[in-house]
């Protein structure tokens, strides 16, 4: 049946909440110039899910509790090692291995010790039809805290990527922003890891901002774009791969990708 | 209102090991323009950040009476500053009347979305007096070197500060543009205290109040009779003094 287009309605809210909140941080990172850190985070979202796999199945603790936490971890020991003066190229490279090595030692030892309990391969592709109910929840719960944490603040995200320094005279903490931003790229990458997958995470995270901000002449048209370009994707995506067969995640990568090589063309 | 002040007492920056500024303290008190000149690498620009609170300093900075060291979001309470430009700071699209409204956006309590129309005036009427209002859709990389200026100085102007820190304005701004922006900004030291930094200190000569010296400290602070010297200028500037003293005496002329 190649054309059958009969959709699960989890199917539509994982990737519209999936698109939705990249959509929303994207922009965010491509003004930021947080670049180097939404590439690596995919890595310690992956590194966090395998070890929240572990500890769910030696301890008991949630999975969904442990792997945010997991992630938050992580990536403070990336800003850790940007505040001790690492270069951000530095800081990447070394977090990258940190996290690639662990990785494949939790990914060997999770195949090994509990075979039967989990399949970590939705992780790595991402496989938004596999979706449980369950997942759907903390996938909304996940986009919920997204949501209050980075859209009120959009202008005030975007003005401290332009010019930090005028934002710290006009009174705003800005360390407390960038606290803010780096906890919502943690949850987001790890809380929707199941949806989109740790190979298209790193297109989701980066091609919405980078294709906006080429096309738009104002912050908030960067902002909007980023949104619409990523929701169109998504929901793109989604159709061409229920109707063709074909991974969903990888789909909307080619879309979003195809979005990108149009704006190269018309600038 | 009672006059502004700047107050600045054993000042000490560092970058690492590398020492900008060692014990300065200074005091300019009242209206007008102050211009800071010095060599590329001099500290202008470390100086006024350490004003400014925005990078870690020794000593005390008052401004107004009140103690700002090292707390930007003091400082700013007091301070209109315009940043020297950096292109790259500027690669995510912004247009000009984002740029304008994000001074009074970002004093607002949140969420900042939104101003009450008496604002919005306020706006309006500095980027016209400011000559952006018509480029105001224009996104800032779209534009010259003096309409950029202009944005920037209306940014710092636009919740009408009584201290204005400009950082060499005149930068990347060609010679018509430039004297429109002298101009201006001599108009605004009539009643603000301007601190301006500058590679060339004839163009505001005949209203500088205070000419500042900085070579990796303060080597001059004074009225441009006592500072323009040759023999203190040459300590500063090595061989190419004499360029700049010519530079002064020709543009003194036409200037006043
Ligand atoms: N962030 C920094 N880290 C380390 N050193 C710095 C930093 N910023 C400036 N410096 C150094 O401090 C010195 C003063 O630099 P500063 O930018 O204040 O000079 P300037 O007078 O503004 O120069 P210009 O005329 O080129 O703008 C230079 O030697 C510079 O290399
Ligand atoms: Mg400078």
């Amino acid at each position: 049946m190649p054309f059958n287009l009969i959709m699960d309605p989890r199917w539509v809210i994982v990737v519209g909440l999936a698109s939705i909140v990249y959509g929303i941080l994207s922009p965010v990172v491509v003004s930021r110039k947080l670049l180097f850190l939404a590439g690596t985070l995919p890595h310690s979202a992956l590194l966090s899910a395998l070890l929240a796999i572990i500890t769910l199945n030696l301890l008991g603790c949630p999975f969904e509790i442990c792997s945010i936490a997991f992630s938050l971890a992580l990536v403070s020991l990336v800003s850790l090692l940007l505040s001790k003066g690492v270069k951000s190229d530095e800081a990447t490279a070394i977090f990258v291995s940190i996290s690639v090595s662990f990785t494949v030692i939790a990914l060997y030892y999770i195949l090994t010790a509990f075979p039967m309990e989990t399949s970590v391969w939705a992780y790595i592709i991402g496989d938004p039809l596999l979706v449980t109910w369950e997942d759907v929840y903390f996938m909304v719960a996940v986009s919920i805290i997204i949501f209050f944490f980075i859209v009120p603040f959009l202008r005030e995200h975007i003005l401290i990527g332009v010019d930090r320094d005028f934002v710290k005279l006009s009174g705003i903490k800005v360390s407390l922003y960038d606290a803010m931003m780096v906890a919502s790229l943690a949850i987001a990458t790890v809380g929707l890891l199941r949806a989109v997958g740790f190979v298209v995470e790193h297109v989701m995270v980066l091609l919405p901002g980078i294709t906006a901000s080429s096309l738009a002449k104002s912050g908030r048209n960067a902002v909007l774009l980023g949104l619409l370009l990523s929701l169109a994707g998504g929901m793109i995506g989604l159709i061409l791969s229920v109707a063709t067969g074909l991974a969903p995640s990888g789909v909307i990568g080619i879309v979003m990708l195809v979005f990108y090589v149009i704006s190269l063309m018309r600038r | 209102m009672v006059p502004p002040a700047i107050e600045v007492s054993d000042l000490a920056i560092s970058y690492g090991d590398e020492v900008i500024f060692s014990r300065e303290s200074f005091k300019l008190k009242g209206y007008g323009l102050t211009v800071v000149i010095g060599p590329n690498g001099a500290g202008k620009t470390t100086l006024f950040k350490g004003l400014l609170g925005l990078i870690p300093v020794r000593g005390r900075v008052l401004i107004n009476g009140i103690d700002v060291t090292g707390k930007a979001e003091e400082a700013g309470k007091l301070v209109g500053y315009v940043p020297q430009f950096k292109a790259e700071d500027y690669s995510f699209p912004i247009n000009v009347k984002e740029i304008v409204e994000s001074a009074i956006a970002l004093r607002r309590k949140p969420p900042r979305i939104g101003f009450p129309r008496e604002v919005r005036a306020r706006i309006r009427e500095v980027m016209k007096m400011m000559g952006i209002w018509d480029i105001r859709s224009k996104p800032l990389l779209e534009l010259s070197g003096g309409q950029r200026q202009r944005v920037f100085i209306a940014r710092s102007l636009v919740w009408d500060p009584p201290v204005l820190i400009m950082d060499e304005p005149l930068t990347a701004v060609d010679p018509i543009g430039r004297a429109d922006l002298v101009k201006m900004i001599k108009e605004l030291a009539e009643n603000k205290l301007v601190l301006v930094s500058s590679h060339d200190p004839s163009f505001f000569l005949d209203k500088t109040e205070n000419l500042m010296v900085v070579n990796k400290r303060i080597v001059a602070l004074g009225s441009p009779k006592e500072v323009l010297k040759e023999d203190l200028l040459s300590k500063v500037y090595g061989r190419s003094v004499f360029l700049v003293e010519k530079c002064v005496h020709v543009v003194d002329g036409y200037a006043i």
